[in-house]
């Protein structure tokens, strides 16, 4: 699935260049309220817009028919802006760009945000990458950047194709949660190659400069502890597993990590979910057809348990099933008493927030930051000269 | 603060434009204080260069640089802008990192610095924005030029003659410097103080070139083998700039 998004900034430029100018000029409808302050600088703008969208010198009958202003008013702008050498004005009497307005124009660029366009790639529109989906958007939206995103339908092969095309399309930044940690070296050196900055977002992904994750180990710790102590440390657990990402194994690491202090509690089955509750509901399944007495669950994510609780709560009593993500539905069952009784809940939005942040403190990092700065001199002159303190 | 008495509001506002982009932040009744203006002048005037985007508001609503000067100068390229290109692109060249690279184009017999990335090495003369050199001694102005038709690159001169005072044979000078040049690759030029440029165009929305891309050297650099590379990423980051910005 392709989707692109622009959240254009403020003034963005887009299209028609220099005839748009012009034709925004004829339309006193398109301005803004609080032009009229000061009417000598507002006027002062369209002149500039106009000679800057001429992209050649323009004599002074041609700014007053074009601004539609009194010439004497046009003049006398004209000849300020001469003055302030944000027009020069040529021997025939014409005006052009001068200077000031390339060095005003450097100095606002400079101030500009960092990134204009993104891409992002994730697994699936399963709850968890729609709600760090959206957090991006608004991210991005914020600093008047572009998003263009890729859901990978759970396929590793479409999210690299997407890794590749996204670094071929020259964005500034790329953010990717895995559909598998490790099968997309390849796409991800292409990105490098290109000097984009890669972030990987909830799972580790080989060879991207920076990783931005929940501390899974911990979640798989903290919802092995509640199990343990409410088999009371002994029984048969099962553990229902997901797609090959670090997130993944590093929850069963800790899970594990936990049960090894209760040596009564056996794991007596790894099964196979992905990332939707279809994907529990055949798990357990599985399990039920395996025959395996089983007092307690861990499924690696909340979709994957609530499969689980579908087809197996009709156990009396359903056996407890930990998981993790912290979604609205498992929390309900929590609250209501089970089967889900426990999830280490993450923040999807806050993960890409984060990484986002993280991408962007990548590209300041990454040459843009101006190693010459220049420091504006002031004139000192017979106006100035009583306010001027020399400093030798 | 000396002003003009022709139109003295126009000078007011730049004053108030100056403070600002050397104090993002400061408040109006600071910039009042500063320039010895009246505080509901400046707030008139503020709120008249916020209007026009002369000035903007930063996230926590201080006053700052407005966008509106970059995008009066920048070029439109597909669905975005040249300058902002360069300034994302030019990180993605490993061979120009720590050299100093512009955007330049001709302007009649002149040629205009649009934008400069720093680099580290110390040049003879430091480009900025705004600055003109002649074009006759711009490699960036000439490699625009070069990527004209003749009949083009003399009339994009000639738009100029009366602004700059150019007579004919100024022009068929220009364009027999023009003509001389080598017709694919980079154009190299040995500038004033003993700077070095080379320079690759950027071609715009209608397959033409619109600006170049300028690496300038400290005097000396002629190492052959380096210029290859250099010269070669330099047309890598013209064609990211020109292709790119069709990208939106």
């Amino acid at each position: 699935m392709k989707r692109t998004l622009r959240h254009a900034g403020r003034h963005v430029n887009v299209g028609g260049p220099y005839t748009s100018a012009m034709q925004r000029l004829r339309n006193p409808d398109d301005r803004a309220p609080g032009r009229a302050r000061v009417p000598a600088v507002g006027r002062a703008a369209r002149i500039l817009e106009v000679i800057s969208a001429a992209d050649r010198p323009m004599g002074l009958a041609e700014i007053t028919r074009v601004v539609a202003a009194p010439k004497s008013s046009v003049m006398g702008i004209c000849h300020a802006l001469a003055e302030e050498n944000l027009l020069s004005r040529g021997a025939d009497g014409s005006y052009a760009p001068g200077a000031r307005l390339f060095e005003l124009a450097a100095a606002a660029r400079s101030l500009a945000p960092p990134v204009g366009r993104v891409g992002y790639c994730y697994p699936s529109e399963e709850q968890f990458f729609v709600a760090g989906r959206e957090a991006l958007l608004e991210a991005a939206a914020a600093l008047g950047a572009a998003v263009e995103i890729r859901c990978a339908d759970q396929s590793v092969e479409q999210q690299a194709r997407d890794l590749v095309e996204l670094a071929g399309s020259g964005v500034d930044l790329l953010l990717v949660d895995p559909v598998a940690s490790d099968a997309l070296q390849d796409a991800i050196a292409v990105a490098r190659e290109a000097r984009i900055p890669i972030v990987a977002v909830g799972s580790t992904v080989a060879g991207t400069a920076a990783t931005v994750t929940t501390d899974n180990t911990k979640a798989g710790a903290l919802v092995g502890r509640l199990l343990a102590r409410r088999l009371n440390g002994r029984g048969r657990v099962v553990i229902v597993d997901g797609i090959a990402i670090t997130a993944n194994a590093d929850r069963i690491a800790g899970f594990l990590g936990v049960l090894r202090q209760y040596p009564q509690l056996q794991v007596v089955g790894h099964f196979y979910g992905d990332l939707n509750a279809e994907s529990g509901q055949r798990a357990a399944q599985e399990v039920i057809e395996s025959g395996i007495e089983v007092d307690g669950f861990f499924a690696v994510n909340d979709q994957i348990a609530l499969g689980l609780a579908s087809a197996l709560g009709s156990g009396s009593p359903p056996a407890p099933i930990v998981s993790v993500d912290g979604v609205a539905a498992a929390v309900e069952q929590i609250r209501v008493g089970g089967p889900i009784i426990g999830t280490a809940a993450q923040d999807p939005a806050e993960l890409m927030r984060l990484g986002f942040r993280t991408g962007l403190a990548l590209l300041a990092d990454s040459g843009r930051l101006e190693r010459t700065a220049f420091l504006t001199p002031v004139l000192v002159d017979a106006d100035s000269v009583q306010d001027y303190q020399p400093w030798g | 603060m000396g002003v003009s008495s022709r139109t003295p509001a126009v000078h007011r506002a730049m004053r108030v434009v100056e403070t600002v982009a050397g104090r993002p932040g400061i408040a109006p009744s600071e910039i009042a204080a500063e320039l010895g203006l009246a505080r509901s002048s400046v707030v008139d005037l503020v709120a008249t260069l916020d209007a026009e985007s002369l000035l903007g508001r930063d996230e926590v609503d201080g006053l700052r640089l407005g966008d509106r000067p970059a995008t009066l100068v920048d070029l439109p390229l597909g669905g975005s802008r040249l300058l902002e290109r360069f300034g994302r692109s030019c990180q993605r060249v490993a061979e120009l990192e720590g050299h100093t690279v512009s955007v330049d184009r001709p302007v009649g017999a002149q040629s205009v610095c649009l934008d400069v990335r720093m680099g580290r090495l110390p040049l003879r003369l430091t480009p900025r924005p705004g600055q003109q050199t002649p074009l006759a001694e711009s490699a960036g102005g000439l490699a625009v030029l070069r990527g004209l038709t003749p009949e083009r690159a003399g009339g994009r001169i000639a738009q100029y003659a009366g602004h700059q005072g150019l007579s004919d044979g100024d022009i068929a000078e220009l364009l027999a410097i023009r003509a001389a040049l080598s017709p694919t690759g980079v154009v190299g030029r040995a500038g004033r103080h003993g700077a070095e440029q080379l320079a690759a165009p950027i071609r715009g929305d209608a397959d033409e070139p619109v600006a170049a891309v300028v690496l300038h050297l400290p005097a000396g650099h002629r190492d052959t083998s380096e210029q290859r590379r250099w010269s070669r990423a330099l047309l890598s980051l013209a064609a990211t700039i020109g292709g790119a910005g069709r990208h939106g």
